[in-house]
C-alpha cells in the first residue's frame, strides 16, 4: 500500500502499517544482536540509530526509538557497550550513539576509561588528516589544516560537490553534519560544535537520488532537507510523487545499485538496516508533512 | 561569486594545441568537427583570440577546407555530423566579427532541415538548430514544441525525474524559446547540471549549465558546477580526469575520442558562453570575475 492517496495526502492505514513493519524487523534486528552480539549486528543496529536519533521527537520516531531505548539500556546494563567500545576504537561511533539511546544509565565504567582517554578518541581520521596536510605542504601545496576544524563547516561540506560521483561517505557525512545541527540547536552544545549549514550538497545529493531514482537515499535525503537543509519546493513535490509511486514499507528501499560504494572505510552496511534505515527515514518524513 | 580565470589565454592556446592533435591523431569526420568547434569556441572569445596559438587565419583556413569538403561529400548526411555544431560555430563567428566562408554548409543544412516532416521540426534540438539559421538570416518557419515537452515545460518538478533524452530536448526548446527562466528554475537546472557532471554526462550538464548562464539567475549551485568543469583542466590542455583503474576493454573508444574531446569542448562552450554571452546581471558579474 502507497504512502499517499491519489489525492496526495497521508494514507493513515499505509502510515501505520509502515511503522507496524518497521517495529517487527527492528525488534529482529535488536534481538539478532542481543543474542550473539558481534560486529556486524553492531553495524545493523548502527545504521539505523544513526538516522533514528534525528526523528526521536516526532510520532513514529518516538515509537521506534523506544524499542532501541529499551534495547540499549538492556545492553548498558549488561556492560555490553563498554566492552564493545573497549575492544574497537572504530565501534566507539556506534556506541555512543547507542549509549545516547540508553538514557540516564550508569556511565561510571564509560567516564573511567574516558577520563584515561582509554576510549571515545578516534585519532585516525585527525591523524589522517595532519598527515595528508603536512605531506601536501612538503610538495609546496597549501592545505586546509585541522586548525580550521572548528571554523563555520558549510564551505567544507559543500565543496564535496566537485568530487566525481557519489558513494556512503556523502550521505555518512550528512547525517554527521545533521547529528552535529541537532545537537548544537537543542542540546546546549552550540560552543562545542562548529556551526554552518551546508545547501548544496544536499540539495545535489537529493537532486542525484532523484534522477537516478535511488529509493534508498531519496527518503533518508528528503528527510535531511525538510528537517535540516532546506527543502526546495519542486525538489519536495518531485520527491513526494516518487515516494508516493512505492508500497510503504522497507522492502520499497532496496540498496543502491552495486556502482555506489556502500561499504565505509571504518564500517559495513548490510542490504537489511539499510532498508530499515531508509523506510525510518520515511517515516519521520510522514511525520514532518503532517506537523 | 569569485570564480577566478576560468581559462587564461596561455592555457587557451595550450587547449587549441589539444584540439589539432586530437584531430590530427585520429582523422575522423566527427572528431574533425568537435575539434573545429572547440576551436572555434576560442577564437570567437575575445580574450583569447590574440593568444600564442590560437591561430584565426590557421582556423579558418582548416574550417574552410573542413565546410568545403562535407558539401563537395555526396554521403555528407552518412557522416554522422552534428548540425548544432555547425550552425553555432556560424553564429559565435558573426557575432565576434571573424569571417569564415560557411555560407554553402550552412545553406544545404536550412535545406534539409525545412525538408523535414512536421514532427521532427517540432524537436528540440532541430528547433534550436532553426533558431541559429534564422540568426543567420535564413527563411526557416517556427513550429510549436511538441506535446511532452510542452509539459515539462509547465512542470519544473518533472524535470528532475525525466529520462535524459526527454531532459535534453526540454533543455534546446529553452534555449530555443529564449524564454527568462526565474530563480527556482535556474536553481534546479544548475543542481542537474552538477550532478551530471559528477556523472561524467558532461553533453547534459554542460547544455543545462550553458542555459542557466545565457537565460537564467546564476547563483552558488551554477558557480559550483563552472568550478567543477574548470577544475577538470589536464595538463595536456585538454579536459576530463577518467579513472585510471577502469579496464580499457570495455571502453567503445579510445579516451581521447569517447571522454577528452568532448569534455574539453564542452569546456571551452561553456566558457565562450560565460564571457560573450551572459545576458543576465548575475551572470555579467561571473563574467567580469571570471576576466
Amino acid at each position: 500500500m502507497n504512502a499517499f492517496t491519489t489525492g496526495g495526502a497521508i494514507d493513515r492505514t499505509a502510515y501505520e502499517g509502515l511503522i507496524t513493519d518497521l517495529e517487527r524487523q527492528l525488534q529482529n534486528v535488536l534481538d539478532d544482536f542481543s543474542a550473539a552480539p558481534s560486529r556486524d549486528y553492531l553495524f545493523e543496529v548502527g545504521a539505523i540509530a544513526e538516522v533514528a536519533v534525528l526523528g526521536q521527537d516526532l510520532p513514529s520516531g518516538e515509537r521506534l526509538t523506544a524499542l532501541m531505548r529499551q534495547a540499549a539500556a538492556d545492553w548498558s546494563r549488561r556492560g555490553l557497550l563498554e566492552e564493545v567500545c573497549f575492544s574497537e576504537t572504530l565501534l566507539t561511533y556506534h556506541t555512543a550513539i547507542l549509549l545516547l539511546l540508553a538514557g540516564p544509565v550508569d556511565c561510571s565504567v564509560f567516564r573511567r576509561l574516558s577520563d584515561a582517554a582509554m576510549i571515545g578518541r578516534s585519532e585516525w581520521p585527525a591523524l589522517t588528516q595532519l598527515h595528508i596536510s603536512a605531506l601536501f605542504r612538503k610538495c609546496g601545496i597549501d592545505s586546509t589544516l585541522p586548525g580550521s576544524e572548528l571554523a563555520d563547516f558549510t564551505l567544507r561540506i559543500d565543496k564535496r560537490c566537485l568530487r566525481a560521483r557519489s558513494d556512503e561517505y556523502d550521505l555518512t557525512l550528512l547525517l554527521t553534519v545533521a547529528h552535529l545541527m541537532q545537537l548544537s540547536e537543542t542540546g546546549g552544545m552550540s560552543s562545542h560544535i562548529p556551526c554552518g549549514k551546508p545547501r548544496v550538497l544536499p540539495h545535489l545529493l537529493l537532486t542525484q537520488a532523484l534522477r537516478g531514482r535511488n529509493l534508498n537515499w531519496l527518503p533518508i535525503l528528503v528527510f535531511l532537507c525538510r528537517r535540516f537543509f532546506g527543502l526546495p519546493r519542486d525538489i519536495g513535490k518531485a520527491a513526494r510523487v516518487m515516494l508516493g509511486e512505492v508500497a510503504a514499507t522497507p522492502g520499497s528501499f532496496d540498496p543502491p545499485p552495486a556502482n555506489f560504494r556502500r561499504e565505509m572505510e571504518y564500517f559495513s552496511r548490510s542490504a537489511r538496516s539499510l532498508r530499515i534505515r531508509s523506510a525510518t527515514a520515511f517515516a519521520f518524513y510522514l511525520d514532518c508533512c503532517m506537523e | 561569486m569569485e570564480i577566478g580565470n576560468l581559462l587564461t589565454p596561455l592555457q587557451a592556446g595550450r587547449t587549441d594545441e589539444y584540439l589539432r592533435s586530437v584531430a590530427a591523431r585520429y582523422a575522423t569526420p566527427a572528431a574533425d568537427l568537435q575539434s573545429l568547434f572547440g576551436r572555434c569556441c576560442l577564437v570567437a572569445t575575445p580574450a583569447f583570440r590574440d593568444a600564442d596559438g590560437v591561430d584565426p587565419a590557421h582556423f579558418r583556413a582548416d574550417m574552410e577546407s573542413y565546410a568545403d569538403r562535407v558539401v563537395a561529400d555526396p554521403h555528407a548526411d552518412q557522416l554522422g555530423l552534428d548540425p548544432l555544431l555547425v550552425v553555432e560555430s556560424a553564429v559565435m563567428l558573426r557575432k565576434a566579427g571573424v569571417e569564415v566562408a560557411l555560407n554553402h554548409l550552412i545553406g544545404k543544412i536550412a535545406e534539409e532541415l525545412s525538408a523535414q516532416p512536421r514532427r521532427v521540426q517540432s524537436m528540440g534540438r532541430v528547433q534550436l538548430v532553426a533558431k541559429r539559421l534564422r540568426e543567420l538570416g535564413r527563411q526557416i518557419e517556427s513550429v510549436s514544441p511538441h506535446r511532452a515537452a510542452a509539459d515539462l515545460l509547465q512542470n519544473p518538478h518533472t524535470w528532475l525525474t525525466a529520462p535524459l533524452v526527454e531532459l535534453a530536448d526540454l533543455i534546446d526548446h529553452l534555449m530555443a524559446s529564449g524564454v527568462q527562466l526565474d530563480a527556482d528554475q535556474s536553481h534546479l537546472l544548475s543542481l542537474i547540471a552538477l550532478g551530471e557532471l559528477r556523472n561524467y554526462r558532461v553533453d547534459i550538464g554542460s547544455k543545462a549549465l550553458r542555459l542557466v548562464i545565457m537565460q537564467g539567475i546564476v547563483e552558488e549551485d551554477t558557480v559550483e558546477a563552472l568550478r567543477y568543469v574548470a577544475a577538470q583542466r589536464r595538463r595536456d590542455g585538454g579536459y576530463g580526469f577518467a579513472n585510471p583503474f577502469r579496464d580499457p576493454e570495455t571502453e567503445a573508444a579510445p579516451p581521447d575520442l569517447g571522454f577528452h574531446l568532448p569534455m574539453t569542448l564542452n569546456a571551452v562552450w561553456l566558457f565562450h558562453t560565460v564571457l560573450t554571452e551572459s545576458v543576465n546581471q548575475n551572470a555579467q558579474a561571473v563574467q567580469v570575475v571570471a576576466q
